[in-house]
């Protein structure tokens, strides 16, 4: 990988990819606030259900991402290897945010409690982000760039093992509380609703390709700026 | 012409984004005497400690009789830290770094020493009360309980009194004659009349002087 | 070689007795706020009490990590160690010398526990289930906390990091071997899946400690 390059493909790819998410994302949004219908128990509060699953899928694969990238970088020993990984951690405790405040908005006009003790899911949810914050301020206070790149590449893999055992919650745990299950491989969804799910899979998923580029970006400026620094003295 | 025991090829050394070697080689040769200068900041500290990870950084490689010796260690190292642990008594200290050699001195030798730096008498004392003086002498002992094959010197006569100083280099090059040395230091007055070359590290390059 | 490190360890210990000594203290004071604050509304159950053991170990246990690991690393004893001593086997030394001490911290835990709640009973039968998943779970947090002390030792503000990173990457931990240990004491049953599962997070971190250990030099 180039270190001098910011941007690896023509400007039109951008256009296109922002042009892709302003469109797409107010259809979802639109779409899950009016197409489907509500399971009755749960009336209004349901739509929820479509954001919330969709940013908690990209919640729990963001971590597993940002491992691979820092298992790259224990291995090739390039700083841009680093630099992707820290921009998808960022990633992972945005969208692991917008899980945690989704979640109890939905949970308290569903089951009455905005947080339950006893749902692993949520539990497992939290220990992520406390992993994840805490990986965040372990870059912060470490001088060293090599080992900063070093010790967050293992840390990304602690941060991705406590993601999988989220993943894990409500398929390993005996009693995992009230939070429902896998909405893959079950017919439980009518058409509608299957259909709105889906698109704003694709929305979300468009809306974490499009901030990983601009995070990455920036990201990566700010070590050539760095590195423009240092090689100036 | 002595054997070379390290050679070194293209070694380039980043810290963060900061170049400190570009593409720098160097030789080691057997009982060699090598000065290593530079300014502060140069990087002389940072080679030393290259060294001490040779093993495992493909543009070093050693001769390979040292690398099949079982009774020999390759390195023997002393920083700017002495090397100790401050809880632990100076017996205690020198006890463990002995043990873990692959050829453990004698106790005799060890107390000639001691004799020679004037540490006997504080054996059983933990390293934490010593003076800067004494730590570093203690240090001192620490690294030279090993015949190894390169002996590694930061700035050793820093803080020594001038006793200690002769002492040390007297040892250096008597018992020490058949161990190759890399040492830096700034009092080049007191270490010319031992040494045989010198590496002085200038803006990232190494020249031989 | 392991035996002159582990002498090694056990004389720093020893020298350190006052790390020891914070983490016995602390515990104490903790016990007795949450046997004071909770015990005068009503006896505490045994899961309760259960949680309290596996907490008070899992929050504190950084005092002791820090003293065991920091100190030859302030003077430079651990590069000379490391010259000389393939780095698993140091690793393993410092990791077998905590996980003991943290043993012992754990006896003593247990004897507070017996001493301050009603309803934990001391009895020889009851003793296999208080160890049965607290071994393994002290073994995880050995190792995994010798590698993070590693990591911290490069920050600016060391004992500040360490129990930042390592209080919420031992929960998993932390939940597996509670929730058994609960399961055990409520119904009587002894849990391999749980058992596999601490062994599995011990192979896990010691296998990221000796990685760690060979790649992130000084």
């Amino acid at each position: 990988m180039n270190n001098r390059l910011i941007q690896l493909y023509p400007m039109w790819v951008d256009y296109f990819l922002f042009a892709l998410l302003l469109g797409i994302l107010p259809v979802a949004v639109l779409l899950s606030l009016y197409y489907p219908n509500v399971i009755l128990e749960q009336g209004l509060s349901h739509r929820i259900f479509y954001f919330h699953v969709s940013v908690a899928w990209v919640a729990l694969y963001a971590p597993a991402f940002s491992s691979l990238f820092g298992i790259l970088y224990i291995i090739r020993k390039e700083t841009n290897w680093d630099t992707l990984s820290y921009s998808m951690s960022k990633l992972s405790l945005i969208f692991s945010v917008m899980v945690l405040f989704s979640g109890p908005i939905w949970a308290y006009s569903a089951w009455g409690t905005p947080w339950d003790w006893t749902d692993a899911r949520l539990q497992s949810f939290f220990i992520l982000v406390v992993s994840l914050l805490s990986y965040f301020v372990f870059r912060s206070l470490i001088t060293d760039l090599n080992k900063k790149a070093m010790y967050s590449s293992f840390l990304s893999v602690l941060c991705a093992l406590n993601a999988l055992l989220t993943w894990g919650a409500i398929r390993w745990v005996e009693n995992p509380g009230n939070h429902p299950g896998s909405v893959l491989g079950k017919g439980g969804m009518d058409r509608d609703m299957k259909e709105t799910f889906w698109i704003n899979v694709l929305a979300y998923h468009i809306l974490f390709l499009v901030l990983f580029l601009v995070i990455y970006r920036k990201d990566k400026l700010d070590a050539k700026l760095v590195q423009v620094r240092e090689e100036m003295e | 012409m002595n054997t070379s025991i390290l050679s070194c090829k293209n070694l380039s050394y980043t810290i963060g984004y900061k170049k400190i070697f570009k593409n720098i080689s160097f030789e080691i040769f057997a009982s060699d005497f090598t000065l290593l200068t530079g300014e502060n900041g140069s990087g002389k500290t940072s080679l030393l400690k290259l060294i001490l990870q040779s093993s495992r950084k493909k543009e070093f490689s050693w001769d390979e009789n040292l690398l099949a010796d079982k009774e020999r260690n390759l390195i023997s190292y002393l920083g700017h830290e002495n090397g100790l642990y401050s809880s632990l008594s100076l017996r205690e200290n020198l006890t463990f770094f002995n043990r873990i050699l692959k050829h453990p001195m004698p106790e005799s030798r060890i107390n000639t020493l001691l004799d020679l730096f004037h540490l006997t008498k504080r054996l059983e004392d933990p390293v934490s009360t010593f003076s800067e003086g004494m730590k570093k002498k203690s240090g001192i002992i620490r690294a030279l309980l090993v015949r190894p094959a390169l002996l590694l010197l930061d700035e050793p006569l820093n803080g020594l009194d001038i006793e200690s100083t002769q002492a040390f280099l007297k040892v250096l090059n008597t018992e020490f004659a058949d161990t190759s040395i890399l040492l830096v230091a700034h009092e080049i007055d007191k270490i010319s009349p031992f040494v045989k070359r010198r590496f002085h590290i200038y803006k990232g390059e190494l020249n031989h002087v | 070689m392991f035996k002159y490190l582990l002498l090694k360890e056990f004389q720093l210990i020893g020298r350190a007795k006052n790390g020891l000594l914070s983490l016995i203290s602390l515990l104490m004071a903790f016990l007795f706020i949450f046997h004071y604050s909770l015990e005068n509304s009503g006896k505490l159950d045994v899961n309760s009490i259960v949680g309290l053991k596996w907490a008070g170990i899992f929050l504190l246990a950084f005092i002791l990590i820090s003293q065991v690991t920091y100190e030859e690393r302030e003077s430079g004893a651990y590069r000379i160690t490391r010259l000389y001593i393939p780095s698993h086997l140091e690793f393993l030394a410092k990791s077998f010398v905590l996980f003991f001490l943290l043993f012992l911290v754990e006896i003593f835990l247990l004897l507070l526990l017996f001493l301050f709640f009603e309803n934990l009973h001391f009895a020889l039968e009851n003793l296999l289930g208080q160890f049965l998943y607290f071994i393994p779970g002290t073994l995880s947090l050995s190792f995994l906390g010798v590698t993070l002390s590693q990591m911290s030792f490069a920050t600016r503000l060391k004992e500040v990091v360490l129990p930042i990173l390592l209080i919420p990457l031992s929960i998993p931990v932390l939940i597996a071997g509670m929730e058994a240990e609960r399961k055990y004491f409520s119904k009587g049953e002894v849990s391999t899946s749980s058992l596999i599962v601490l062994f599995a997070f011990s192979i896990l971190y010691l296998s990221l400690g000796l990685l760690l250990r060979e790649v992130g030099e000084d």
